[in-house]
């Protein structure tokens, strides 16, 4: 008699710590990086909405390391594939600073590019979406940074108006300003591969940051939850 | 044409990438043949193969150097592919349209007396990539050489000598038209 089978991890809940352990391990190794490229910025800085924030992601010096862009875009291939699942999907690039991004991780998970143009094409054809996209395609929406969410917003509806299908967005950081709660409402669950309060957290314990100034931010956001 | 451009040709044409009709382009020229490729990068094999022929010229035949920098989100995939294939920084420099603003033409960084390497999918007139040249060199980063997938042959070889700066392709037009007149 064949004994009775396992159940499956996923129906233990196992598979799900496994990958929330390994999130918060990326976490960490995303704040080192961060740090390294000197992208995390503490002051007073006015973001493009106008609103101003203590503290700014910069990630202007990402280019200029490859082996950091290959890891950064690994760590998005790894949400992808335990949150969304590779089959069968398009990634969307949003210029400007997602569209590279975007690119790395189509290379690396070889899933067809795609991107919204910034303004429709005025000489050639007219349209919002380059590249090969099919009705009923399923497109993930790729960016660096996710605030409120306008910016993906745009984009999906821009890919929905082409024939797409987007159920979801990947970023690296979520800033933790309405974007998640703003794209639920358009149907898009948003991935990310760290939140700036998890960041935060990082960096103090590692001595990285001065609790007043983690405080500072943890203040602001959660004055930007309550407006 | 060697195999490798003729193996190009053909990705370019099955793809729909050279399209015929009348066009509107930039400064008003307009022309019979469309080249378009934007939607490279949504067929990973095909890009791959044809980054991997930009990466070995740009590691063989245009000598050490910097940086590469792409011009405007239609070259940024380009660009990214060949960075990561030749383990280069990149930066891309914005394309001089109106309805960009240049708070910040560049995506990245540029240090002063780097040589950096432009990078675009095709070159017409040459007028863009003369513009990018010129804020590249304003950053402070040297320019003599730029490398496009696809040479229409409209001037910008001349253009853009004129500034100093060697052009190089893949593959001009004409040689993927010519190649198209033989297969059946």
């Amino acid at each position: 008699m064949r004994p009775p089978s396992l159940p499956l991890p996923g129906m233990c809940g196992l598979e799900t710590k496994l990958w929330a352990e390994k999130k918060s391990v990326l976490s960490k190794e995303l704040a080192t990086i961060l740090v390294g490229l000197g992208a995390l910025k503490f002051g007073d800085f006015v973001l493009s909405s106008g609103r101003r924030s203590p503290y700014y992601i910069d990630l202007r010096l990402l280019p200029s390391y490859p082996s950091a862009l290959e890891r950064i875009a690994e760590m998005y291939v790894e949400v992808l594939e335990n949150e969304v699942g590779l089959g069968n999907l398009k990634v969307a690039g949003i210029p400007t600073a997602g569209l590279p991004l975007a690119t790395a991780v189509s290379l690396r998970a070889r899933l067809p590019l795609i991107y919204v143009r910034e303004t429709p094409k005025l000489h050639g054809e007219m349209k919002m979406i380059e590249g090969a996209l099919s009705r009923g395609d399923t497109v993930v929406l790729i960016d660096d940074l996710v605030t409120t969410g306008g910016s993906l917003l745009k984009a999906a509806e821009a890919v929905r108006a082409s024939g797409g299908r987007v159920e979801h967005a990947v970023v690296l950081i979520d800033r933790e300003e309405g974007g998640s709660e703003n794209l639920a409402r358009a149907g898009i669950r948003l991935h990310a591969v760290s939140k700036i309060s998890e960041l935060l957290s990082w960096l103090e314990s590692a001595g990285g940051l001065p609790s007043d100034k983690a405080e500072l931010v943890r203040a602001y956001l959660r004055g930007v939850g309550r407006s | 044409m060697t195999g490798e451009a003729a193996r190009l040709a053909s990705i370019l044409r099955n793809r729909g990438m050279i399209k015929r009709g009348s066009y509107m382009l930039h400064l008003g020229n307009s022309s019979e043949y469309y080249v378009d490729l934007r939607a490279l990068p949504s067929y990973p094999d095909d890009f791959d193969e044809v980054t991997s022929a930009l990466a070995r010229l740009l590691s063989e035949e245009v000598g050490g150097f910097d940086r590469l920098v792409g011009i405007g989100d239609g070259a940024a995939p380009l660009t990214v592919a060949v960075s990561l294939k030749l383990q280069k920084p990149y930066a891309i420099v914005k394309k001089m349209e109106a309805e960009n603003s240049f708070r910040d033409p560049l995506l990245g960084e540029l240090r002063a007396g780097e040589r950096a390497i432009l990078l675009d999918d095709v070159a017409s007139t040459g007028v863009t990539l003369a513009c990018a040249a010129s804020i590249v060199r304003a950053l402070g980063a040297r320019v003599d050489t730029a490398v496009v997938l696809v040479d229409r042959d409209l001037g910008a070889r001349e253009l853009l000598s004129t500034l100093g700066i060697r052009l190089r392709s893949l593959i001009s037009l004409s040689e993927i038209l010519g190649g198209a007149q033989r297969s059946p």
